[in-house]
């Protein structure tokens, strides 16, 4: 921040601010905001609306909510107490919920100050709206923007307050409030957290909102303000007396563009909004203050963006201006006015001719940068194009291998609102008390339904829903068919996951669980016997029944995973003694066909988890195999995530769940495959 | 770019030291941030008040330093936090000093920005062709994975941490390993550190190298017997001395 105020062009900035409050008294504020503003402070009053018009003011003077007369009562009762003109303590008001908003979008925008002091501290339409014209659109836009940042910081309750208060400010405000609610309501990791908005939001308009409904003359002043009438200045008429609005026409437009966006993420929502703002702005011409709120969009576009950008925007403000001047006199402190149309003898006809042509130039201009808006930020958006098909993962390993919690893991990441999991084990053909199972095991995949078991993963990679019966582990029984709805993650799990090459087909990753097998029995005996009930005998005898077919048909699946992972006994003598004193170590072994990320992930691994990594090569450099020991913490893993795949953290939960030594680790490696295998989608 | 001795500076060196903390990247916030962690997770866990905490902290890392004076392992967090539990009366605790530490580590590391300008100037004097070493206090263990966390191991022909000397820095032990490793053309050595005693004094005495010191907020430049013979606060500064030096050359 100190390297933003010490730059030069802040200074520049701050001069010509300074210039433009003492030497410009324009119209809409001697006349109308600094007299309802002394009216207010002298008589002491909760409704100065009334106070106002009981006075004989016009209605014209503050069709503002009391946000906006809060926020500019303190400077102008110091200007009004050391005697000075108000409107001074006006202006100074202005400049401070300028400054603010430069903070604010620094505080979106760090790093970029050169940028935003060129972009927003020098843009000719703040300056031209705020100081020449006295347009206190900065007030609603500050508040507005605020209420973005709090949204990105996830702090919804403040984001619905601020939004609150930009609304109570300048009702036209209420154009955001869909964008919010669509950002929220199709990202359903925030969907979850929707409730705080609101309740910032009500508590807000609560305080704000509710007194001011009880002032009649308040709402006099509001509805009857005739600036809100320009959004039907463009019109197609229909003959008869009919005719279409067409900002309202592409404002809904917009809104079931935004909603078809589906899932968005923070930029595509900047992005979107700022888009139908400026559309906005492009329909109704020589409202600068409009231009205003749609402007810390716009700065954040460009940041984004890059040169050809900031030169449209530029190029764009300035014949805003130029046309805003041409058909509005500015007025001195001196009591001069400064009347450009008849300085450039463009006045009557020509002005009017001059005028459109330059609007015409403007809107052309505004039109390429919507289309650009369109083009850069939203459709080559990284989370656009990722989150437009769901992603599919599918998941093979022997019974006992661990995939149900494997699962549960990765769905801990993205959260259960966001996942839905497909189980192979509920498309065995039989029951289990049935006569077939004496003759062929689970693992034979003709005592499984591996056709269904496609189709519905074909269908729900599709986005439609499904008809699907689970098998109950304890009675072992299928249950009746329910109806499962398609997600923006499919995890399909089984012992056959990966048997059926149009099934590979259907996965964006595939993941081959290959545990030790001394530590897979283990395990699968502790999880028969103790969860799903089964005689300690039965289990040991499956495992001698099972052990061909493991060989026949399970384990050559591994050939066909981009990701296999091993968990194994540190030593395989450790099985052995494994008891309370002398806990079992594992380590993960990894192997890799994606060509993966095997360098930065050990550079992870090693420097910010303290792990031992082994890498090694397969002899033709298609496999990596990379063998990991040691202790690891959530918090390591959750760190070295944000180093190596930082785009993919987007689509998790708030906050996703990580978990602690081999099982974060596979996360971790999950996660850098699924941001890679998404990374596919763009090639 | 402040230069006090220009006759030093005729032409370019034929070795570059640099020391790491607060050097590459600003040491204080990082530490705060990663102390003040372990502090929250110490009093979580035993449920005590954070002065106790502190107080514990002070007198454990005052213990492990008055023992081992100068050396590497008088930095050892993990000696001071398992002191720390001793002092509060839970013996050692091997695994929860571990876990401290590496929560420290952690915290650390994630706060832990290089500055600005650090691999463009390491990249320039790549492609002048001249060795560089990290000279560093601390032990081994960590100050390499903070070259690794860095990105910077790519970057270094060699380092010498006091672990490997013996020794901390202004002792001649770590800058000469250093010189032994590099074995220079000639006898022009740079050395780019913040501390006026370990870094510019310490190696302008013992090896007689070119000072350099990197200033910035909390740093002193330094005075007297410790006054580098250039100092820094911008690496731009420095790229750009290097890059005129360069071009005579
Ligand atoms: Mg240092």
């Amino acid at each position: 921040m100190k390297k933003m105020c010490l730059h030069p062009m802040f200074f520049l900035g701050l001069a010509i601010r300074a210039v433009l409050i003492i030497g410009m008294t324009p119209l809409a504020v001697s006349d109308w905001y600094v007299p309802f503003l002394d009216a207010s402070i002298s008589s002491i009053t909760l409704d100065p609306w009334s106070a106002w018009l009981a006075g004989g003011g016009t209605p014209l003077a503050f069709p503002y909510g009391y946000a906006m007369w809060l926020v500019f009562l303190p400077l102008t009762l110091v200007a009004k107490l050391v005697g000075s003109p108000l409107h001074y303590g006006y202006g100074l008001t202005l400049l401070a919920a300028d400054f603010c908003l430069l903070i604010t979008l620094h505080h979106l925008l760090p790093g970029r100050e050169r940028l935003l002091l060129a972009v927003y501290w020098l843009s000719p339409i703040v300056v031209l709206a705020s100081y020449a014209l006295g347009l206190n659109d900065l007030v609603p836009a500050l508040l507005l923007t605020m209420s973005v940042f709090f949204m990105r910081r996830v702090e919804l309750r403040l984001a619905g307050c601020f939004c609150a208060a930009a609304i109570s400010a300048k009702l036209s405000m209420v154009v955001a409030l869909p964008f919010f609610a669509i950002y929220l309501y199709n990202n359903k990791a925030l969907r979850q957290r929707i409730a705080q908005l609101f309740l910032g939001f009500l508590t807000c308009t609560l305080i704000l909102g509710v007194p001011f409904l009880f002032s009649n003359a308040g709402l006099q002043m509001l509805f009857g303000n005739p600036e809100m009438g320009k959004i039907y200045r463009v019109a197609l008429g229909l003959g008869g007396n009919v005719s279409v609005y067409l900002v309202p026409l592409i404002y809904m437009v917009m809104l079931y563009l935004v909603w078809r966006v589906r899932r968005l993420n923070f930029d595509l929502f900047q992005a979107t909004t700022g888009m139908a703002f400026l559309l906005i702005v492009l329909m109704t011409p020589a409202s600068p203050g409009w231009f205003v709120w749609s402007i810390p969009f716009l700065v954040l576009y460009q940041a984004m963006s890059g040169r050809t950008a900031i030169i449209l925007i530029g190029v764009f403000s300035v014949l805003y201006v130029l046309s805003t001047l041409l058909v509005t006199p500015l007025l001195l402190s001196n009591g001069l006015d400064l009347d450009f149309g008849r300085v450039l003898h463009v006045s009557g006809q020509l002005g009017n001719h001059a005028a459109s042509l330059l609007h015409t130039a403007m809107v052309a201009i505004g039109v390429v940068l919507a289309i650009r808006i369109w083009r850069e930020a939203i459709t080559r958006n990284d989370f656009f194009r990722l989150s437009r098909k769901p992603f599919v993962i599918g998941i093979a390993g022997d019974s006992g291998s661990g995939k149900d919690t494997y699962a549960d893991s990765i769905t801990g990441l993205f959260g259960g609102h966001s996942v839905v999991k497909l189980s192979g084990d509920d498309y065995h053909r039989w029951d289990r008390q049935k006569p077939m199972w004496q003759v062929m095991t689970h693992l034979n995949p003709m005592a499984n339904d591996l056709e269904g078991f496609c189709n519905d993963v074909v269908s729900l990679a599709d986005g439609k829903s499904i008809q699907s019966k689970h098998y109950d582990h304890q009675t072992g029984k299928m249950s009746k068919s329910f109806r499962i709805k398609s997600n923006d993650f499919i995890i399909a799990s089984g012992l056959h996951a990966l048997y059926l090459p149009i099934l590979r087909d259907c996965y964006n990753l595939k993941v081959y669980l290959d545990i030790d097998e001394a530590l897979r029995r283990q395990f699968k005996l502790r999880r028969d016997v103790l969860q799903r009930g089964h005689a300690v005998e039965r289990t040991l005898t499956s495992f001698e029944k099972r052990e061909p077919d493991a060989e026949r048909f399970i384990r050559p699946q591994s050939n066909y995973a981009d990701l296999t992972l091993a968990l194994q006994p540190i030593h395989p003598r450790m099985l052995q003694h494994v008891d309370d004193k002398n806990p079992l170590r594992l380590k993960l072994v990894v192997k890799s066909r994606q060509g993966f990320n095997e360098v930065s992930l050990n550079r992870v691994l090693v420097g910010v988890c303290g792990l031992h990594v082994d890498i090694v090569l397969s002899d033709d450099s298609a496999e990596v195999q990379m063998t990991i020991e040691g202790e690891t913490s959530a918090a390591d893993i959750e760190m070295a995530a944000e180093m190596l795949c930082p785009r993919i953290l987007e689509f998790l939960d708030i906050p996703p769940r990580w978990q602690d030594g081999m099982a974060g680790l596979m996360q971790l490696i999950t996660l850098s495959h699924i941001s890679q295998a998404l990374t596919k989608r763009f090639i | 770019m402040k230069i006090n001795n220009q006759e030093r500076f005729a032409r370019l060196p034929d070795a570059f030291l640099f020391d790491t903390d607060n050097t590459l990247y600003p040491y204080d916030p990082a530490h705060a941030a990663a102390q003040k962690a372990v502090r929250d997770k110490v009093v979580n866990t035993f449920s005590i008040m954070p002065d106790d905490f502190d107080q514990a902290f002070r007198e454990a890392r005052g213990q492990v330093k008055t023992r081992l004076k100068h050396t590497a392992s008088s930095h050892s967090r993990l000696l001071y936090l398992q002191r720390m539990l001793e002092i509060m009366g839970l013996g050692s605790q091997v695994l929860l000093a571990l876990d401290f530490e590496q929560t420290y580590w952690r915290t650390f590391l994630s706060n832990a920005v290089l500055f600005d300008g650090v691999k463009d100037l390491l990249d320039d004097i790549r492609l002048l062709g001249i060795p560089t070493a990290i000279v560093t206090d601390l032990t081994a263990q960590i100050q390499f994975r903070k070259i690794v966390y860095f990105g910077l191991d790519n970057y270094f022909d060699f380092i010498v941490t006091s672990e490997e000397a013996g020794y901390d820095k202004p002792h001649e032990a770590p800058f000469q390993i250093a010189l032994e490793k590099m074995r220079p053309k000639g006898d022009c050595i740079w050395m780019i550190g913040d501390n006026p005693v370990s870094d510019i004094r310490g190696a302008r005495e013992k090896i007689n190298a070119v000072t350099l010191q990197k200033t910035h907020a909390g740093v002193e430049l330094g005075t007297d017997a410790n006054a580098p013979d250039a100092s820094f606060s911008e690496f731009a500064a420095l790229r750009k001395l290097i890059a005129k030096l360069g071009f005579q050359r």
